[in-house]
Order: C-alpha cells, then sequence, then structure tokens
C-alpha cells in the first residue's frame, strides 16, 4: 500500500468515525428506546473495557504481588513460630504454676542451646542468664521431670549439670504423701535413676509414680519424674528402688528455670 | 453526461426508498432496503469518503422524509459504504479489481455484481435490525427479519443494478 493509500484510508476511517458518531448522535436524539439501549450498551462497553484493562494490569503487576506475598508468608511464619515458642512457654509456666509453687519459686522459660548425654559428668547450656533473672543454684526442670542444676551464669547464657551426673542427687518422694529418698542416675542409660538409703522396713511397689519431694532448694514439689521399678537390698541395710524416667533426655529442648526467692535466706539459716 | 443521469436515477430510487419505507409497513418481518445497492453502483472514482458522506446524506433523507427512527439508516448505511471495496476484492479477484474502472455488467458479470450486493444489504440489515430492535425483540424474531430482508432485498438489488448501471451502461 502506497503512501498515498495509507493517506486515503486514514480520511475514510477519520471521516466514517464522524459521520457514525453524528448518527449514532441523531439516533440517541430521535428515539428514546434506542437512547436508552444505547446508554446501556455503552455502559457495557465501558464496564468490559474497565475489567480488561484491570485484568492486564493486575497479570503484568502479578509477579509484584507474588514477591510481596511471599514476603509476607515468611513474617507470618517468623510470627506464628514466635507465638508457637511463646505458647509452649506459657503452658509450660501455667502447669508449673498450678503446682502452687509460684509463691517460693519464680519461672523462666528458656531453650538448650548445648547439651551432652554420654559422659559421666553430663552438662547443658540454655540461652538464658543473669539479664533474664537467672541465677546460680536454680533448679531446671520439665512438665516430665528435673534436667539438672544451675552453676555458672553469664549475661545471656547459663551452664548447668544435668541429671545425668553421678554427684547430683534430687530429693524424691514415692507416690503423694510416701516414702521420700535420694533419687540419682543410674550411671548407665538416658532414662533411668535409682532411689537410694530406703530403710529396709519401708515397702515400695513398682508402678508407682515418683514426685519430686520439695524439700530441696532447687526444684518445686509435686513434678512427675519417674515410675518405680524392682527393689533390692543394699548392703543388708538399706534398699534402692529402680526408676524409670518420664523425660527422655535425648530429646530435650525447652526447659523451665525455677529460681527459688528465698535460697539466700534460708542457706544463711543453714549456716 | 452519463453521471448527471446515473445521479438522476439515484435521486429517483432515493424517493422510491422513502416511499417505500414510508408506506410498506403490512410485515415487520421485511424492511426495504434499496440503499446498500445504490451506495455499491456509486462509481468507484469518486472515493471512498464522498462515497460514505453520500451515504450519510442517504440515510439521513430517509429516516427523514419516510417519518422512521432518525439516524438508523445512517448508522446502519456508513458501515456497509465503509467495507465496499472490501466486499469488491472478495468477490473479484485482484487483478480485476486493480484494473476496475468502474462496475458494469457487461464486464464484470451479473451474478458477482449481486453477490456483493448481497453481502453489502447484509452488512446493512444486521446493523439495521440490531440497533432497531434495541434488545426489546426476541433472537429469532431478529434472525427471521434479517434472513427475510435480505433475501427480498437481494431480489430489489437487481432492479437498482439496473436502472444504475446497466440502464446507463446502454445509454
Amino acid at each position: 500500500m502506497g503512501r498515498s493509500g495509507k493517506t486515503s484510508l486514514i480520511i475514510s476511517a477519520a471521516i466514517f468515525i464522524f459521520l457514525e458518531i453524528a448518527a449514532v448522535a441523531m439516533l440517541s436524539r430521535s428515539s428514546v428506546l434506542q437512547d436508552i439501549w444505547l446508554n446501556r450498551l455503552s455502559h457495557r462497553v465501558m464496564a468490559a473495557t474497565w475489567g480488561g484493562s484491570e485484568k492486564v494490569r493486575n497479570y503484568f503487576s502479578l509477579e509484584k504481588s507474588n514477591e510481596a506475598l511471599a514476603q509476607q508468608n515468611f513474617e507470618l511464619s517468623q510470627k506464628v513460630r514466635r507465638y508457637e515458642t511463646l505458647l509452649s512457654e506459657m503452658e509450660r509456666s501455667a502447669a508449673l504454676d498450678s503446682l502452687g509453687a509460684k509463691d517460693v519459686f519464680s519461672y523462666t522459660a528458656a531453650r538448650i542451646v548445648q547439651m551432652t548425654t554420654n559422659s559421666q559428668h553430663n552438662y547443658f547450656v540454655i540461652d538464658k542468664g543473669y539479664q533474664d533473672g537467672i541465677g546460680a543454684n536454680s533448679g531446671v526442670i520439665t512438665e516430665n521431670g528435673v534436667v539438672g542444676i544451675i552453676d555458672a551464669v553469664d549475661k545471656h547464657f547459663s551452664y548447668g549439670r544435668t541429671f545425668m551426673n553421678s554427684n547430683i542427687s534430687v530429693s524424691a518422694r514415692i507416690g503423694r504423701n510416701g516414702i521420700v529418698a535420694p533419687m540419682s542416675w543410674d550411671g548407665l542409660h538416658s532414662d533411668r535413676a535409682k532411689l537410694k538409703d530406703i530403710s529396709v522396713h519401708l515397702d515400695t511397689e513398682a508402678g508407682d509414680t515418683v514426685w519430686t519431694s520439695g524439700m530441696s532448694l532447687f526444684f518445686p514439689p509435686d513434678i512427675p519424674v519417674g515410675i518405680t521399678g524392682k527393689s533390692r537390698l543394699v548392703f543388708g541395710s538399706t534398699s534402692e528402688v529402680d526408676v524409670t524416667l518420664l523425660q527422655d533426655f535425648s530429646a530435650l529442648k525447652y526447659v523451665t528455670v525455677a529460681t527459688n526467692r528465698h535460697i539466700e535466706e534460708i542457706k544463711e539459716l543453714a549456716e | 453526461m452519463r453521471n448527471g443521469k446515473f445521479y438522476l436515477i439515484y435521486v429517483i430510487l432515493l424517493v422510491a426508498q422513502i416511499v417505500l419505507s414510508g408506506l410498506l409497513d403490512f410485515t415487520q418481518l421485511f424492511t426495504p432496503a434499496l440503499l446498500p445497492a445504490m451506495i455499491l453502483c456509486v462509481p468507484l472514482a469518486v472515493g471512498t469518503p464522498v462515497t460514505l458522506v453520500i451515504a450519510f446524506v442517504s440515510g439521513f433523507l430517509v429516516d427523514f422524509f419516510s417519518g422512521g427512527v432518525l439516524g438508523l439508516s445512517c448508522t446502519a448505511l456508513l458501515p456497509a459504504a465503509l467495507m465496499k471495496n472490501i466486499f469488491l476484492r472478495i468477490c473479484f479477484d485482484n487483478d480485476t479489481y486493480s484494473r476496475m474502472n468502474d462496475l458494469s455488467v457487461k464486464k464484470l458479470g451479473l451474478g458477482r455484481i449481486l453477490s456483493c450486493a448481497f453481502m453489502m444489504t447484509a452488512l446493512f440489515m444486521v446493523i439495521y435490525v440490531w440497533i432497531d430492535g434495541a434488545g426489546t425483540r426476541p433472537f429469532l424474531f431478529n434472525l427471521g427479519r434479517f434472513l427475510v430482508s435480505s433475501a427480498a432485498n437481494v431480489l430489489l438489488s437487481i432492479v437498482v443494478v439496473d436502472l444504475l448501471l446497466t440502464q446507463n451502461e446502454r445509454r
């Protein structure tokens, strides 16, 4: 198509559009029926045009939307994780509060960052320090038992010995109102302990729950720690009872630090 | 002189269209339409822009004097006038179209010219029936009106082509 052909085409198109608009204007002014119909038609065309352009715009902004959604998703996931952690900590604290020891002990939720289970002197490190109100000689517990005792405290971290230590002993009670005896790790298994120094005239039964006795500066009373097993006579003077611990040390992640508010006062009195 | 006679016949046919549109109202299914065939017969030398103006004025006069909806025939006739050259290209091969100075029944044959007139009439009727119905008439009625009118108007187109092209050629 030559240049004159294109010019002629443009002129023809312009004249056509002009005359067609004039004709439609005449049509709409001369008849009410056609006027209403044309209005409705123009509204439909406008709606379709706007809807179409909106769809095109939306399509081209999908990448940006996806990025924003991914970022939002990431932030929401972080929030959910934080809330889940907070919730589990609150549940643990609430469980411990219900034990009725909240007047003597204060509780702080913590996360274990390092822990050993394969030696005779096992230790752990938690992510809370003196800045969080943790002090030395605080007990570390879970809703399933005793974990250990804090020995050293830094600003943000604390170091302690786990119950899986030959030189740690916890005061425990068989049943709610039963025999009180010191309980210590058996030195072999991560889920076994022994109740020692039980007088031979006291009978014990296998299957009883073992609780913390509360006669300790480090641990609040009535935390279930294990189930009794077989008992045996030791040197003919005392007996000892096997205990299967409720807490699995190999799967330990979150703990609660129980700090005795009156520990210094009690120590001074004892001295 | 030949053009003068052509336009005289064109005006007579225009009056005939006005009379037919104003008087022929025995059925709603048939709408007489001589205008598309008349526009087809407008000499090619006139060019599309002027043909469009002729179509607009013709449609306006028919609507005005026949007492119809003003602008209805104009609106339907203008697209047909615009498409005239395209329909001619469809009906005749490129070689014939490029050598075509004017429409001639003797040179091009009545059949092809009538098929072109049918296309223009059909386009005119589609738009005319659609706008005239304004969404108030059922589709089947509109379809029937389109088919009946298109078929009948092709027969009328023979008369129009005969008057505007054949009679003019003889003189």
